[in-house]
């Protein structure tokens, strides 16, 4: 036999063995990232974009953060109150134009450096630096010479750091100066965007690595917190193992020695999972098609959960027949809030009129809006020009691609037909090209959502300000805008209150958007969980969470009241409580 | 033709010549097309395949006659209800006449229905789905839809395919092999960044009916599969051009266009109807890819694309909607195991190099 | 052969900057940008992340910096500024993410290639064993029952949706006989069903070409030579004709290998595995251009390596057919 011939004889085995070859080389690589099982599970909905607190922008990044860093203050889970966080306490001058914090002696960063004023004076600088590219970069507005700094001019048209309002008397004080009073300065200074940041362990990687340093600054080997949690791995689009860091000042508090947040985007998946013990904690994942299923269970009560979140429908209001307010008015009045609640949504969702949802928040209420009838609205449309002989255009609704927002823009162009005789068309966009259409206002209503970045009404109102980006309805209005920039300054709650209530009937007068309801949060949770906080940002802090035992467990069942449907509750019998616990419990 | 004169080499039989002549001469010659059907015929997988794709082509047609509920009415505060015997509770729903916008052909089979059944419509026989609307209904009307895509599509390929691939098989040499560099390198383009393009550029446009943007879908689709056709095409040519009758018929003396027009169209032919009835699976395939994407076919029109992406959230641990997944399965699968006997059969039937077949002078 | 290397070579690279070219310009031109998102759409803010990624580069200049080889990134004109000499695709270098800000391209596939590629190979492997054990099957026994039940079976899956197939085996594999976990990906256990719904529809069109192949080979002379000879069947199928019948599958497994071994954003979506798969589709969405022109460079290079390795072995096996035309 020739060689050939026996060579074609092993080139049989030959792709076999390759197969064969690479499976096992396969398996042991990506095998051998196989972890062991985390404390506790939970579903972050959708892989980070970045771990950079200065360019976060969602609602995933800002669970992931919360667990690495501290702030100046934190929220607490139950009432969102503020609690001193790296700040032990604070100080207000009396005319409101000075604040000053006194940091807590002792803290370390992760890698045993200690943690100063100068961090904070740091990442402040690195927020407002035009550079950063940050969009939170108005939360630090309020300081003096921050907007100049963050416009790239200053005194002597550079930017010049000396000339903006945050100085560091001392290594544990920092302070604020003002260039008009802010009565919610401390809920800023509880977001995200204002997380401390290693100055000395980024300047080194940026030296190191001048391209790539951002690839580089978020690995978990060079990543440097001062958090409860340090970063253990993180698998995009799999997980992100977070571990207890023990350099926390306080870490005797915190229970969970890992945590891990998973990335899964289908709904059906993750329901599945968490119903099949492979995850604690859903937001937001329960499929329409077994919300009800899901309702009456003791881990899903969304009708106790509202949410400071607000659907809505953006008008634009510098094309006809939209620039007339009494259109826009006719549209909201007719607009079939309750059938979408009801019928859509099914999962506790309320109507909303007003462009705060829920209507209240805090000490602020929104005013009250009359329900109108069909009479009233056809009346509107009769005096802005538009009757039988002469009907509306066509109008169409923009929205990205998903079968919520589809569900609704038709059955509210169905009523708007039936209750007006205009024709409404829909407009599926992807998504980036929705975003896009809405920033070029090139659409006429559009649907949108925006979820509060701290519990205070300015938050929903200043959206529709003339120069504020979020806008993107072309609706400009001085009054309103006067009204707002007075409210931003105004220190006296019940003043306050009522120049946003002055503003907020401005909104409900021109109708630039059509509120239509407000979110609840669709928390799906392991009822062993505790230090959960069922609070209205849904905004969770991991260094509270802890498993509880067997006995609290039935104590806290004991005390429902009403019918519920127990379920599983899978976790260790005799609960896993942090140090400070055990010891109060007397272990 | 005139037989050679009889040599003594050949075991001829005693009869005389012109008995044998006059015997095959009565003889009806027969083309590789009516071979083909004949072998079909008796194929009896292909029959079968045959007779449902009839019944389902007529189905699709004649869906608006059907006395079957609308696929677009909405129920939303009911669940999700199992599939009914016809002999529960029949006619216990009026007909709602709800639709999306149909052809003038449509709406008058719609009139006509409504003449013939008035108000009365079948039950929920597959059960229905999340949202209320009737499951049947939807896989009748999804099937039409999907369909139509399906053979637009698969038209269009077809056309760009075989004049492509012909051209580029006819030419030779240089031309050849750079028209098929050209089809390698559109194959390594990812599929869906085209499909997001194309749809993005349509979708920011100021056409906001749901018009424009299926043409361009289909036109999409088309355009990926038109490059294995034009292979297919380009190999079949290549091969037919070397096939000895070719030689013949040019030794004979026939022209090119004779040659193309009888000799290579036919078996060009044959291989692009098998790769056609191969296609349109693919093509519903791709379909039901995008509509899981949502770029595909929009609500309300419905489509196997859109059922077959609700059934994935029909099973959990809570609550098993086994008629979302099973039916839908049932419905895609049958015909595109129909439509793919039918391509194999065909495939058989018309392979001339199959044991006891000749190519066709 | 070298011959044949060498020019295949060539036809790679050109084909490589022509898909990479054409790429590149066609995702700049779609609407909407990788940083248009719903909150913060400040000028400002919009002008300074443009900035940082060289968006506002002119496209010609932001094409040869992703081409490289040299580093042309920096304000010094041709090479940098002496913190890298080398930089771009040729250097090896695929950029940063747009999407994954704190990853570079390279990064992102490094992770996830792995795993789609543990997937694909054990897919790969199911699809074969079974694809040509039925095939074969169908060859042993023409025409009967068996042959017309799994040419059935093999057109059936292939016929569904691979997400249908999924769902069906969540149903049954998942909820109704509790053996393997929902999704995941960790251990082999979280391998066996999405293996099953990826290597299905290529077992099964691997059947059918087995059959087809070994029908065609059975129908040779040297077939009926050996079973003059007194041959068994089944040795004559196994030895002699499965050579032959394994040809078609061969050159099949070539670009079917390199979409099953990328992934398939599906089942990545739906058994939640971190895969190259997704990344195809969702860096379209996101005009994530530097991961999509990652992806699409990968999968070209994939594709190509593969057909010629098919060209090869073919050629290998079967040396009547010549290898320009395999």
């Amino acid at each position: 036999m020739s060689g050939l011939t026996r060579a074609r004889r092993w080139l049989w085995t030959a792709p076999a063995a390759l197969l064969i070859a690479g499976f096992a080389w396969a398996l042991s690589l990506a095998g051998a990232s196989h972890l062991p099982p985390a404390d506790f599970t939970f579903n972050n909905n959708s892989e980070v974009s970045t771990l950079d607190p200065a360019a976060v922008t969602s609602v995933p990044e800002g669970r992931i953060l919360r667990a690495l860093s501290e702030g100046l203050v934190i929220r607490h889970p139950t009432d969102l109150s503020i609690q001193p966080g790296a700040a032990q306490s604070w100080e207000m001058s009396p005319d409101g134009l000075r604040w000053t914090f006194y940091l807590r002696p002792g803290m370390r960063w992760s890698n045993g450096e200690p943690l100063s004023s100068s961090d904070f004076a740091f990442s402040f600088q690195r927020l407002l630096a035009p550079q950063t590219a940050s969009p939170f970069a108005q939360f630090l507005f309020a300081v003096a010479g921050a907007r100049a700094y963050h416009a790239g001019s200053g005194p002597q048209g550079k930017p010049d750091w000396n000339s903006v309002g945050i100085k560091t008397p001392d290594a544990l004080t920092l302070q604020l100066e003002l260039e008009s009073p802010r009565a919610y300065l401390l809920e800023l200074l509880a977001c995200t965007p204002l997380l401390p940041v290693n100055a000395k362990n980024l300047q080194q990687l940026q030296q190191r690595f001048p391209q790539r340093w951002m690839a580089e600054w978020q690995k978990p080997e060079n990543l440097v917190c001062n958090g409860a949690y340090l970063l253990g791995s993180r698998r995009i689009n799999d997980r992100i193992r977070l571990v207890k860091n023990p350099r926390y000042w306080d870490a005797d508090s915190v229970a969970f020695r890992a945590i891990d947040a998973l990335a899964v985007e289908h709904a059906g998946t993750a329901l599945n999972m968490y119903l099949t013990g492979g995850c604690d904690w859903l937001d937001g994942s329960v499929p329409p098609m077994f919300v009800s299923e899901m309702l009456g269970r003791e881990d899903f009560r969304p009708e106790q959960s509202p949410y400071l979140g607000l659907y809505f429908y953006r008008l634009n209001c510098t094309r006809p027949p939209l620039d007339d307010p009494r259109v826009r008015r006719a549209l909201s009045m007719t607009l079939p809030r309750d059938l979408v609640t009801e019928h859509l949504l099914k999962a506790g969702q309320q109507r909303c009129t007003t462009f705060v949802p829920w209507g209240r928040l805090g000490s602020y209420e929104s005013p009250a809006v009359p329900i109108e009838g069909l009479s009233e609205a056809r009346r509107l449309l009769s005096e802005a020009g538009y009757g039988p002989r002469r009907p509306l255009p066509r109008l169409s609704i923009h929205y990205n691609t998903a079968e919520s927002h589809r569900d609704i823009a038709e059955l509210v162009s169905d009523t708007w037909r039936m209750a007006l005789g205009v024709e409404v068309g829909l407009a599926n966009q992807e998504w980036k090209v929705w975003l896009d259409s809405q920033n070029r206002l090139d659409y006429q209503i559009s649907r949108s959502s925006w979820i509060a970045d701290y519990p205070d009404a300015s938050s929903f109102l200043g959206i529709f300000t003339s120069d504020n980006p979020n806008n993107r309805t072309g609706w400009k209005n001085e009054r309103f805008d006067g009204l707002i920039a007075r409210a931003e300054s105004e220190l006296n709650p019940t003043a306050r209150n009522k120049l946003l209530l002055q503003a907020e009937r401005i909104l409900l007068e021109e109708v630039p958007a059509i509120p239509i309801y407000s979110y609840v949060a669709q928390n799906v949770i392991n009822p062993r969980l505790g230090g959960f906080g069922n609070n209205l940002l849904n905004e969770q802090n991991p260094k509270f969470w802890y498993w509880k035992s067997d006995d609290e467990l039935w104590q806290q069942r004991r005390e429902q009241v009403g019918s519920i449907e127990f379920v599983d509750a899978p976790g260790p019998a005799e609960g896993l409580y942090s140090a400070n616990a055990l010891r109060a419990q007397g272990r | 033709m005139k037989p050679a004169a009889a040599s003594p080499r050949w075991d001829l039989p005693s009869a005389p010549l012109e008995a044998l002549l006059a015997k095959h001469g009565s003889e009806k010659g027969s083309s590789l097309w009516t071979q083909a059907w004949t072998r079909l015929r008796r194929d009896r997988a292909a029959r079968w395949a045959m007779w449902f794709l009839s019944l389902v082509g007529a189905i699709s047609l004649l869906a608006p006659l059907l006395p079957l509920p609308s696929p677009v009415a909405m129920h939303v505060d009911r669940e999700p209800s199992a599939p009914q015997a016809p002999w529960v509770a029949p006619g216990a729903q009026k007909f709602e006449r709800q639709y999306w916008p149909l052809s003038a052909l449509d709406r008058q089979l719609v009139g006509l229905r409504q003449t013939l059944f008035q108000e009365w419509q079948t039950g929920p026989l597959l059960g229905s789905d999340a949202k209320g609307r009737d499951l049947l209904s939807r896989l009748v009307w999804g099937g039409r839809t999907s369909l139509a895509v399906a053979l637009a599509a698969a038209l269009t390929s077809l056309i760009l395919g075989v004049v492509y691939g012909g051209l580029a098989g006819l030419l030779g040499g240089w031309a050849d092999r750079i028209m098929m560099r050209i089809v390698d390198g559109l194959y390594a383009l990812p599929f869906t960044f085209v499909v997001i393009f194309v749809l993005g550029l349509v979708g920011s446009s100021k056409s906001v009916a749901g018009v424009g943007r299926e043409v361009v879908f289909l036109l999409a689709i088309g355009a990926l599969y038109w490059l294995s056709m034009a292979r297919v095409v380009r190999g079949q040519v290549l091969s037919l051009k070397r096939a000895e009758f070719v030689l013949v018929a040019r030794a004979q003396g026939a022209g090119p266009l004779r040659i193309l027009f009888t000799h290579m169209i036919p078996n060009v032919l044959a291989v692009v109807v098998v790769y056609l009835t191969l296609t349109i699976p693919s093509v519903m395939l791709s379909e039901a890819f995008l509509s899981f994407l949502g770029l595909g076919i929009e609500p309300p029109k419905v489509s196997w694309g859109l059922i077959a992406v609700d059934a994935i959230e029909a099973a959990s641990p809570l609550r098993v909607y086994w008629w979302l997944i099973v039916f839908p399965s049932l419905a895609i699968g049958s015909v595109l195991l129909a439509l793919n006997v039918l391509g194999d059969s065909l495939r058989d039937a018309l392979d001339p190099r199959a044991p006891g077949r000749a190519a066709q002078p | 052969m070298q011959g044949f290397l060498l020019r295949r070579a060539a036809w790679f690279v050109l084909t490589l900057w022509a898909v990479v070219t054409s790429a590149f310009f066609l995702m700049r031109a779609a609407p909407g940008g990788p940083f248009s998102a719903e909150r913060g759409g400040d000028p400002l803010v919009q002008a300074a992340l443009q900035a940082r990624y060289h968006l506002d580069w002119p496209i010609w200049r932001q094409y040869l910096a992703y081409v490289g080889p040299f580093d042309w990134s920096a304000q010094g004109w041709i090479v940098g500024d002496g913190s890298r000499i080398f930089g771009g695709v040729l250097a090896g270098d695929l950029g940063p993410s747009f999407k994954y800000r704190d990853f570079s391209v390279n990064d992102v596939l490094a992770q996830s290639l792995p795993v789609s590629l543990e997937l694909g190979l054990f897919a790969l492997f199911f699809a074969v064993v079974v694809g040509v054990s039925a095939g074969l099957l169908c060859a042993l026994f023409p025409r009967g029952k068996l042959d017309l039940g799994v040419r059935m079976l093999a057109t059936a899956a292939v016929a569904l949706p691979n997400f249908v197939l999924a769902a069906l085996l969540i149903l049954v594999f998942v909820f109704l006989i509790p053996l393997f976990p929902v999704a995941g990906w960790g251990d082999f256990a979280h391998l066996v069903l999405p293996a099953i719904a990826l290597g299905t529809p290529v077992a099964a069109y691997i059947a059918r070409l087995v059959r087809a192949g070994l029908f065609d080979a059975l129908s040779q002379d040297f077939v009926r030579t050996a079973i003059a000879k007194g041959m068994p069947t089944r040795v004559v199928v196994l030895r002699h004709a499965l050579r032959q019948g394994l040809l078609p599958v061969v050159s099949y497994l070539g670009p079917a290998a390199a979409g099953i071994l990328t992934g398939s954003l599906v089942i990545e979506k739906i058994f939640f595995i971190p895969g190259t798969g997704q990344h195809f589709v969702n860096s379209a969405l996101n005009r994530d251009y530097t991961l999509a022109m990652g992806v699409t460079i990968l999968y070209t290079a994939l594709v190509f390596a593969l057909n010629t390795l098919v060209d090869v072995i073919y050629t290998l096996l079967d040396p009547r057919i010549p290898l320009e035309e395999a």
